[in-house]
This record gives structure tokens, C-alpha cells and sequence, in this order.
């Protein structure tokens, strides 16, 4: 069994990598019309990879299968590299929706910014894929900055003023991101010889209190990572770049990557820390961050004349509830998190598609030069209101449940008050919300807009499945709950 | 009658108290089914009503004692019922008074529009009544208590006339008796740990006990339209259809809360004769009687004057459940079967006075007893007997009373005086002015269109009149009966020839009153005007008269206050809301919106001044 499953799992590997290459030396004729089908397939494939792995978990009652290279799928879970686990099914199954998404609409004029988007776009996914198969953190930042090098690269894709701006921003921040991770990993590996994520726990469990510089290695983990996921205060670069990327590539960043390089890290790194120790200072670190970050990103957003912008800052506010259900140190907290991990991709994935729809049809995504949109975007207009209130916290999307969960986990850790702003922030969120449907959709009629036509295609049919699933999952969600309960995760 | 009495011991009670209830409701839905056309239809089903009522609660008189419980809501709320000695008495009194009334009604009703519903509130209102007096729940009698209330309040908005503002002062002077009703009921429940009314005896009335004996109380006080929430039965009486009048607020309400009066005060709590609580619900009787008998005075409307005389009666009640010695409780019963009569009897003649002359206006009429005498001479012997001249029933029952307020306090005594003379003062006045003298009618009016009320409505006023009068010549084997029926331990009569001699002097000063007032002023209307007049006391009339000293009109002002605090609260509220945080957040996401430059050294900047804070927090935590 632990073999066939084992061999399904190098799919997650296998697909971009396949597909990079195919698409590389398919002829040129050939590399023009694939390049589409070719993202939504192996983003739907991998998908697809990550559902059948998850119910193959459960058949066979594992919470987790390790495999390492190829030619040795039996390999000891001591000894191997990689591993699948629910919270890494739940990540890549987010990855592959992202990348359908993104690729599910044509927004390239020109081929060879397709064929580019394309090998970067998959590249990404490579490094992506990576950071959720590893076992130990040295090779969790090699993917991560695969990953990286691939998101500059695509922001700056166009090679035009803004575009390059963004990357080079973005680059500058997340270089010296990927320092302070590698000061912070260097720490860690002075201490405990290893960076596997079982002796760490088994470290972490037996040296308590932690030594300083295990302390100091968390700082620079937390400033490195929360460069990554945009905590507040370093979350400044994250609404240029998502302003200044093209409309795939925003939901791709926005959707997964950004999440992926640091806020999924982030959950990893602790959760697997925490199967030993839990530290009250690293955890009362993340809870100031992770509520500045709440409410500096509702706020912020609120401020914003650019539909795109809104969105960014709208969904740092959630990257703070993410941090602060980690924060929590207790099961209620990281399934919270990884729920609402779930909850933003798929929110994020939703709401940037429908900037791109809206994009599409008026070419700007200005707020104070759009209004009234709902009567030729009908469909549009709800599922961008259904993906924004699911990431406000309303039933019955399934972001009320993961928030709630959050604010559960939170007020069981003795943090009550904390746990009452934390939902009284969801207000500045559904006003955020409304701000953008009334002065998008719902506002007085732009006279220059009355010719618009609505979009059609995969822009509406992708963001119409996913708000979709939204509430599906939301309403599956006891469902959802018990099959993670099977495998043990709380 | 002792086969029926096995058929309720056999189990035939539980069909029989359920029809006591159901069966007036049903025959009252009917009455409403029945259009206006078929005026007789709807009469006979009312009198029939009316009058299988009046065999049923004989029936139950002369039966025995039964307890019924049907299963309801769980956790101890059942329909329980209970026939025993008290609920007997007050069951047959009812039913005889409404029988009396119905009789009435139906000639009265004849000439007056919306008769199926008036017939429709008076059946219902027997219905809940009645209930009341079987409940042995807590619960069931709350559901009975408040029916009686919601029928009071329909009755004046749907009908031929309807008041609103007079129907909402009912409710809600009403509703805020049964809210306290209610609250005595939670904690009598919670102190005797029981929801069955018989099981709850003799409690003690203090501490957490004395909120479940005021709430009881204020509860009763309401139903019996004494102080401080009569001031609807003036308006009611003036604007509503006579029949509901005298049914509801005059015969049923009263008789409802009295028997709860009586049952707080002698039966759920044990309340000490002279304690606080004693003494406080004899002031409040007090100045009811007081309160009634001094604006009755001053009438001119000859239904208001009544209203007054009503309250002021209900006062009596008061005096002497709240003595809470064994005389003053037996001359409250023995009142309450005097009053009701008397009062009835005189809403009677008034309304036949009003259907004949097309006025209830006390300055438009006079010396209709020379056109209406049997009218004349039925009124003349209900004021008699409310006013409790000797040898009427009233009398008797007063001088018990008045004994134990004197054995009580000197100051209630005296109050209790003042009230009877301003009551046997204002009835002189208002019968003078109306039934002798020189004939005086309404403009337009002639005296040959000024006729004699027909046989059915006069039987019943000069049968009730003579009742006062018959109790007062049969007082002694008629107390020991109910006091028999009651279970009531006192015996024989025992009031001092004193008392006896002042109360009577104070009854020929209120003569002598009248007397004097109307050779000064030469009308018998303004037999008073001395005491309205009188300086220091008209200022209370003039405030009385405006209204200012309305409860009603001082809980609307309560309630205006309250409604401007809370406003005022909201309007802070929305200032902080739609303001403040407005531009609160307006502000700070402007000042967020601004620190973003996009100029990538301050994004350095910021970052690392982020790592510093996170240094300078570790150094904090750690």
C-alpha cells in the first residue's frame, strides 16, 4: 500500500516538472496553444492528485506517508526527505486551484509573455510544492526561495516601470528576508545539530527553558518569515507588488505564494516545534503581531482607492488571524489556522479573479472610475461579495467556521480580550467589503462603463466554481472537521 | 343533586370544571358568529350562557370538594383546577351577578349596535374569571389573570365606540399590575418551591417573601381598580358600552381581585396584623376610599360619579383584607357581596336613566323619579346600601371593617371616615340632583319621550337593590352561611356600639352636608361646591381635574423621561458610531494609507525598525 501511495505522491513533483519540460520542447507552433490548457490541467491535476491522496490516507488510516528518492519508495520515516500529511494535502491542493485559476482566463496578448508566465508560473509551483513535501527546514528555505525567485520574476514580468519596481522591491525585502531565515536557521542548527523537523521536536521537547539563542533563531524565523507573509510591520512591499503585477500573477501571490512562503511556513515550523515545547514568549510575539497585523490591514484598506490594493491589505488582516490562531499553542489554534490557510487561498483566489474580470472588461481597476458594475457583471459581483464575506467571517461560508475556531482557540488560551478585538475586527471587514462591492458593483452608474461588456470564459466559470466551493466546504465543514480528527491532527 | 355530586367525585369533575371555562368561551364565540340580524339568536345564547353557568356553579356549591390536574407544560406547570370552599362562594357569586346581568343586557343591548361582540367580551370574561377561581396553579391562574386583562383591553378598542387612548390607559396601568403580578407569582413559586396553589400556605411576608406578597398583592389591586391603578374605570365607565362596565370592571374584575386579595393575605402568606406591610396596604385603602369618594364629589358625568364610588369602594376591600385580623377579612368578603350588588344596581339605573334621555350629563337632568320610579326607587337603595346606611348588608360589613382599622391605627380609622362621609355625601348629591327635584332633561327632550325601563332591565336593578337591604335584614344566618362555605372561624358579631354610634354620625353629617350646601347654593348639583371650593383643597381638585394627579398620566411621564434618556443614550451612541469612529477610522487608515510611499528605503526602514521591535519585545517577555 505505503508504495502505491508513496509513487502517487511524486505527481506533486513529477507534474510541473514534466510539464515545464514538455512545454519547453514542444515546437513553437505547438507552445502557442498549450500554454493555457496546459496550467489549468496540471493545476486541476494536481488538484485532483492531493483529493485521491487525502481519501487514500483515510482508507488506509495514515495521517501522513514518507517517501524519499525514486528508486527507494520504502524508505524510513526517519531517513526520508519528503512526506504528505493532511496539512500539506490542504496546501497543495490550494496550489494546484491556484494555478488553474490563474491560468484559467487569457490575459497575455503576446505569446512569448505566455510562454514566459507559463514556465515561471510552473517553476513556482515546483518551489511551492517542494516547501509542503519537506521534512526539514533547510530544504523548506530552498524551495521557498524557488519559489521566491520565480514570484520576482513573474511581478516584473511586463519589464515595464511598475512592474519591474514591484519585483525589485520585492526582491530587495525578501532577500534580506532570506537572511535573517538563514541567520535564524544557523541558530538553530548551532543548538541542535540537525534542521529535521523530528529531532527538532525531539530537541525542543527535552531543552526546556530554550537557550537564548534558540530565542534569538525564533526572532529571526518570525521577522523572516512574517517579511514573507507581510505581518505588519513589514508588510509594505506586498500591496505594490500585487498592485503592480499582472492579473494572473496577483493571483497567483496573492492566492498561494505569498501564503505559502510565509504564512504556511510558518504553521509548519511551529507545529512541528510544538510537538514538543510550547514557548509563552515566541507565542506572545505572534499574538501582538498577528492583531497589529489584523487591524493595520482592515484599516488600511479601507484608505484605498485601488480595487487591487483593497484587496491586498484586506487579506494582511487575515494573514493576522492566521498568526494569531499559531499563536494560540493548542489544537483548536493551528486547525484554525490551517483552516483559514484554506479559507484565504480560496478567498484571495475568488476576489483577484474578479479584479481581473473587472480589469478585463474596464482596463483599470481604479474604484474612484468604476460603479454600478452589478447590472453587466452580474455573476462577477456575487461571488466577489460571497469570497469577501466568507474572509469576513460570515456563516455559512466556510471562513466563519475557520474564524471561529481562530477566536475559540484564542480565548481558550486565557486571551479573552484579545479574542473580542480580534472579532470586532471582522466589522472593519465587512466594511471593507462593502466599500469595494458599493463602488464597484453596487454604486451609481459610470456613464463611460454603460458600454461594457460582461466577461465570460474561465475568468466567471473559475470564480463561480471556487465561491462555489466556499460555501460547499462551508456547509461540508463538521464533515471536513471529523475526516482531519481521523487522522489525528487534534 | 347528590347524584351529581358522585358524578364529580367519580370523575365527572374534571368534564364539569372544564365546562365551567370552556363553555361560556364557546357560547361567547358563537354570540360573535351570529350576525347583527339575528339580534334573538345571539341573546339566547348569551342568556343561555349566562344561565347554565349559574346551574353549574350551584351545582359545584352544593358539591364536594375536587382537585383535577392535567398534564401541560412539564416541570410542575399543569392545568390543575381545584373546587373548595372559598372558590365555591366566589363561583356562585359570579355567576348569580353575571346572570343578574346578563338578564339586563339583553333588553339593554337591544337598542345599541355591536351586540354579538359586546355578548362575545362579557362570555369570555366569565370564561377567564371563572377559571381564576378554580386555577390551582400558579401558572393556569396567570393564564386566566391575563385573559381577563386582554378581554378589558379588546373590549374597549373593538367596539360600536372605540377609545383607543382609554384602552391602551387599561393595558398598561393593567400590564403593570400583572408584571408585578407576575414577579410576586416567580417568587412565591421559588419560596414555597411549588407552583400548586394549595400546597402554598402561610408564608412568611418578609425578606424575599415580602416582594412575593407586594407582587401578589399589586397584582389584586389592579383587578379591583384600586389605587394606583383606577384612573381608567372613570373614562371606561363614561365612554364604553354599559353592559361591559358592569360585567367586567364592576362585577367579574372585582370579585376576581378580591378573591386574591383574600387569598394573599389570609392563605399564601401569613401577614401579621399590625406589620408594615399590613398598615402599607391599609393606607393604600385608605386613600382609594379616600381618593374615590372625594372625586366623586365632583362629577358632573352621573356613570363617572359611579366609577368613583367604585374605586372608592374597592378601598374597602383593602381596609380590611390588609387588617389581616379575622373580622377585618370577613367584613371585606361580606362587603365585596354587598357592594357589587349595590353598584351594579346603580350602573343599571344609570344606564336606563342615559337610554332614556339620551344623557348621562348631571346638569342636563333631574326629578326623574317622578318619570322613572321604579328607576328612582332601585338607585335610591343601591347608593343606600353602598353608601353602607344601616340596616343594609353594607352596613354590617363595614362596621367589621371599621373595627379593625380602628384596632389598628386611629389615623387609618379617621382617613376611613372622611371616606365614608365624602362617598354617602357625593351619592346624595348625585341622587338628589338626579331623581328629585324639578323635572330637568336634556335639550329636546320631552317628558312624555321619558319612559320607565322595560320589565328585563328593571327586574334585575330592583332585584339587586333589594338584595342589599335583604343581606343587611338576614345578616346574621346570612354571614354564618358564607362564613360556613368559607371555613372562617370567627364567631357572632362583635363591633363596639362606639364605633357603631361614630360611624352613624358621620353618615348624618354627610346629610346634614347636603342638606346645608343645597339651601345654599339651591341646587343639589352644587351641594358640594363648599368642599370643592374649600381653599387648599381645590387646588388638589384643580390638579385632580388636569389630570396631574393621574397615575397613568405620572408612569407616561416616567415613561417620556425614560424614552428621552434612552434617546439621548442613542443619540450618543450614534455620535460615537457615526462619528467618532468614523472619523477615527477615517483618520488612522488615512494615516496608514500615507506611510506607504512606495519608496523601497523606507520599506528597509520599516522592516528593520519592525526587527528592533520584536527585539526590544523579546527583552520585555524574556
Amino acid at each position: 500500500m505505503s508504495a502505491s501511495l508513496a509513487s502517487l505522491m511524486y505527481a506533486f513533483i513529477g507534474l510541473p516538472l514534466l510539464a515545464v519540460a514538455g512545454l519547453n520542447l514542444a515546437g513553437r507552433r505547438l507552445t502557442r496553444r498549450i500554454c493555457r490548457p496546459l496550467g489549468v490541467f496540471v493545476g486541476l491535476a494536481q488538484m485532483a492528485v492531493a483529493v485521491i491522496s487525502q481519501l487514500l490516507l483515510l482508507q488506509y488510516h495514515k495521517s501522513s506517508v514518507s517517501f524519499s528518492q525514486f528508486w527507494d519508495m520504502t524508505v524510513s520515516d526517519s531517513a526520508a526527505y519528503l512526506r504528505v500529511d493532511a496539512f500539506s494535502l490542504v496546501a497543495l491542493f490550494c496550489i494546484g486551484m491556484a494555478v488553474a485559476a490563474a491560468f484559467s482566463f487569457k490575459w497575455f496578448d503576446s505569446e512569448h509573455n505566455a510562454f514566459n508566465f507559463t514556465n515561471m508560473a510552473l517553476l513556482l509551483m515546483l518551489g511551492l510544492n517542494g516547501a509542503a513535501l519537506v521534512t526539514d527546514l533547510f530544504s523548506l528555505y530552498v524551495f521557498i526561495e524557488i519559489a521566491g525567485l520565480c514570484s520576482y520574476t513573474l511581478t516584473a514580468l511586463y519589464r515595464e516601470e511598475r512592474g519591474l519596481e514591484g519585483g525589485f522591491k520585492q526582491l530587495i525585502l525578501g532577500a534580506l528576508a532570506s537572511v535573517l531565515i538563514l541567520i535564524g536557521l544557523a541558530f538553530i542548527f548551532m543548538e541542535c545539530g540537525s534542521l529535521r523537523y523530528d529531532a527538532l521536536a525531539l530537541f525542543f521537547s527535552e531543552e526546556l527553558p530554550l537557550p537564548i539563542l534558540d530565542y534569538l533563531a525564533f526572532l529571526f524565523l518570525i521577522g523572516g518569515f512574517g517579511i514573507k507573509a507581510g505581518l505588519v510591520p513589514f508588510h509594505q512591499w506586498l500591496p505594490d507588488v500585487y498592485e503592480s503585477a499582472p492579473a494572473p500573477v496577483s493571483i497567483l501571490l496573492s492566492g498561494i505564494a505569498t501564503q505559502m512562503m510565509g504564512t504556511y511556513a510558518l504553521i509548519r515550523i511551529m507545529s512541528e516545534l510544538k510537538g514538543g515545547a510550547a514557548d509563552p514568549v515566541a507565542d506572545a510575539i505572534l499574538l501582538l503581531l498577528g492583531l497589529i497585523t489584523i487591524f493595520v490591514g482592515a484599516l488600511a484598506a479601507l484608505a484605498q482607492k485601488d480595487m487591487k490594493r483593497c484587496l491586498a491589505y484586506s487579506s494582511i488582516s487575515q494573514i493576522g488571524y492566521i498568526v494569531l490562531g499559531v499563536s494560540c499553542g493548542n489544537a483548536f489554534g493551528f486547525i484554525g489556522a490551517m483552516l483559514h490557510f484554506f479559507t484565504l487561498t480560496l478567498g484571495n483566489t475568488v476576489l483577484f479573479t474578479d479584479a481581473a474580470a473587472v480589469d478585463l472588461a474596464t482596463n483599470t481597476t481604479d474604484m474612484e472610475r468604476l460603479g454600478g458594475l452589478q447590472k453587466q457583471m452580474p455573476l462577477v459581483g456575487v461571488t466577489n461579495l460571497i469570497a469577501f464575506l466568507s474572509n469576513a467571517g460570515l456563516p455559512p461560508a466556510v471562513g466563519f467556521w475557520s474564524k471561529l475556531l481562530i477566536i475559540i482557540a484564542v480565548w481558550q488560551s486565557g486571551n479573552g480580550f484579545i479574542a473580542g478585538l480580534a472579532l470586532v475586527a471582522g466589522v472593519l471587514t465587512v466594511a471593507c467589503c462593502l466599500k469595494v462591492q458599493r463602488k464597484v458593483f453596487f454604486g451609481p452608474d459610470v456613464e463611460e462603463l454603460s458600454g461594457v461588456s460582461a466577461p465570460r470564459g474561465g475568468v466567471v466559470v473559475s470564480s463561480l466554481t471556487l465561491s462555489g466551493l466556499i460555501v460547499v466546504a462551508g456547509l461540508l465543514i463538521p464533515f471536513l472537521l471529523r475526516m482531519l480528527q481521523a487522522q489525528g491532527l487534534f | 343533586m347528590n347524584a351529581f355530586s358522585s358524578l364529580i367525585a367519580s370523575g365527572g369533575g374534571l368534564g364539569l370544571l372544564l365546562l365551567m371555562v370552556a363553555l361560556p368561551a364557546l357560547l361567547g364565540l358563537a354570540c360573535l358568529a351570529l350576525s347583527r340580524r339575528s339580534y334573538g339568536g345571539q341573546a339566547l345564547l348569551f342568556f343561555l350562557g349566562a344561565t347554565v353557568n349559574l346551574i353549574l356553579a350551584l351545582f359545584i356549591l352544593f358539591g364536594e370538594e375536587q382537585t383535577v390536574l392535567l398534564p401541560w407544560a412539564g416541570f410542575e406547570i399543569n392545568l390543575a383546577l381545584r373546587i373548595y370552599g372559598f372558590s365555591r362562594l366566589m363561583l356562585i357569586l359570579s355567576a348569580v351577578l353575571f346572570f343578574l346581568s346578563a338578564l339586563y343586557s339583553v333588553a339593554f343591548m337591544r337598542r345599541e349596535n355591536r351586540s354579538g361582540q359586546v355578548f362575545f367580551y362579557c362570555l369570555l370574561a366569565l370564561a377567564f374569571t371563572n377559571g381564576v377561581f378554580l386555577a390551582n396553579n400558579f401558572v393556569t391562574l396567570l393564564f386566566f389573570w391575563e385573559g381577563i386583562l386582554a378581554v378589558c383591553f379588546a373590549a374597549q378598542l373593538y367596539n360600536d365606540r372605540p377609545k383607543v387612548r382609554t384602552a391602551v390607559k387599561t393595558l398598561v396601568l393593567g400590564a403593570a399590575g400583572d408584571i408585578m403580578f407576575i414577579v410576586g407569582v416567580a417568587v412565591t413559586a421559588v419560596q414555597s418551591g411549588t407552583l400548586m396553589m394549595d400546597v402554598v400556605s402561610g408564608l412568611a411576608a418578609e425578606g424575599p417573601g415580602a416582594l412575593g406578597f407586594i407582587g401578589l398583592a399589586l397584582g389584586a389591586l389592579a383587578r379591583a381598580c384600586a389605587v394606583p391603578f383606577q384612573s381608567w374605570l372613570p373614562d371606561a365607565a363614561a365612554e364604553a358600552p354599559l353592559p361591559f362596565v358592569v360585567t367586567l370592571p364592576v362585577c367579574l374584575e372585582r370579585v376576581a381581585g378580591a378573591y386574591l386579595l383574600l387569598r394573599v393575605t389570609g392563605g399564601f402568606y401569613a401577614l401579621a396584623p399590625g406589620s408594615a406591610l399590613s398598615i402599607a396596604l391599609m393606607i393604600v385603602g385608605v386613600l382609594t376610599f379616600l381618593a374615590g369618594g372625594m372625586m366623586a364629589l365632583i362629577q358632573r358625568n352621573l356613570k363617572r360619579v359611579l366609577a368613583f364610588v367604585a374605586i372608592g369602594q374597592a378601598g374597602l376591600l383593602l381596609l380590611g383584607a390588609g387588617s389581616a385580623v379575622p373580622a377585618g377579612s370577613d367584613g371585606a368578603l361580606l362587603s365585596l357581596f354587598a357592594q357589587v350588588p349595590a353598584l351594579m344596581c346603580m350602573f343599571f339605573a344609570a344606564g336606563q336613566v342615559e337610554q332614556s334621555t339620551g344623557s348621562a350629563d348631571l346638569r342636563r337632568l333631574g326629578g326623574l323619579g317622578h318619570l322613572m320610579p321604579f328607576t328612582g326607587v332601585a338607585f335610591v337603595l343601591g347608593a343606600a346600601c353602598a353608601a353602607g346606611l344601616p340596616p343594609f348588608g353594607s352596613f354590617f360589613a363595614d362596621q367589621l371593617i371599621f373595627s379593625a382599622v380602628n384596632d389598628a391605627d386611629i389615623l387609618l380609622y379617621i382617613g376611613s371616615l372622611l371616606g365614608l362621609f365624602f362617598t354617602a355625601a357625593a351619592l346624595m348629591r348625585v341622587g338628589a340632583t338626579c331623581f328629585f327635584g324639578p323635572v330637568r332633561l336634556p335639550e329636546g327632550m320631552e317628558r312624555e319621550q321619558v319612559k320607565e325601563a322595560p320589565g328585563a332591565m328593571a327586574l334585575p336593578t330592583v332585584l339587586l337593590a333589594v338584595a342589599g337591604l335583604g343581606m343587611g335584614v338576614l345578616i346574621g344566618p346570612f354571614s354564618s352561611a358564607v362564613r360556613n362555605v368559607t371555613g372562617s372561624t370567627v364567631e357572632g358579631w362583635s363591633f363596639s356600639l362606639v364605633l357603631c354610634l361614630i360611624y352613624v354620625i358621620a353618615l348624618l353629617l354627610a346629610v346634614l352636608n347636603h342638606i346645608t350646601g343645597h339651601r345654599a347654593t339651591g341646587e343639589a348639583l352644587r351641594a358640594a361646591d363648599h368642599i370643592h371650593y374649600l381653599p387648599g383643597l381645590y387646588r388638589v381638585y384643580d390638579a385632580a381635574e388636569r389630570h396631574y394627579l393621574d397615575p397613568y398620566n405620572i408612569l407616561m411621564g416616567v415613561v417620556r423621561v425614560y424614552s428621552w434618556l434612552c434617546r439621548m443614550i442613542d443619540r450618543c451612541l450614534s455620535w460615537i458610531y457615526e462619528n467618532l469612529l468614523e472619523r477615527l477610522v477615517d483618520r488612522g487608515s488615512g494615516a496608514l494609507h500615507d506611510l506607504n510611499t512606495g519608496v523601497v528605503n523606507q520599506y528597509l526602514l520599516w522592516t528593520l525598525g519592525g526587527l528592533a521591535f520584536l527585539v526590544l519585545l523579546f527583552l520585555v517577555l524574556v
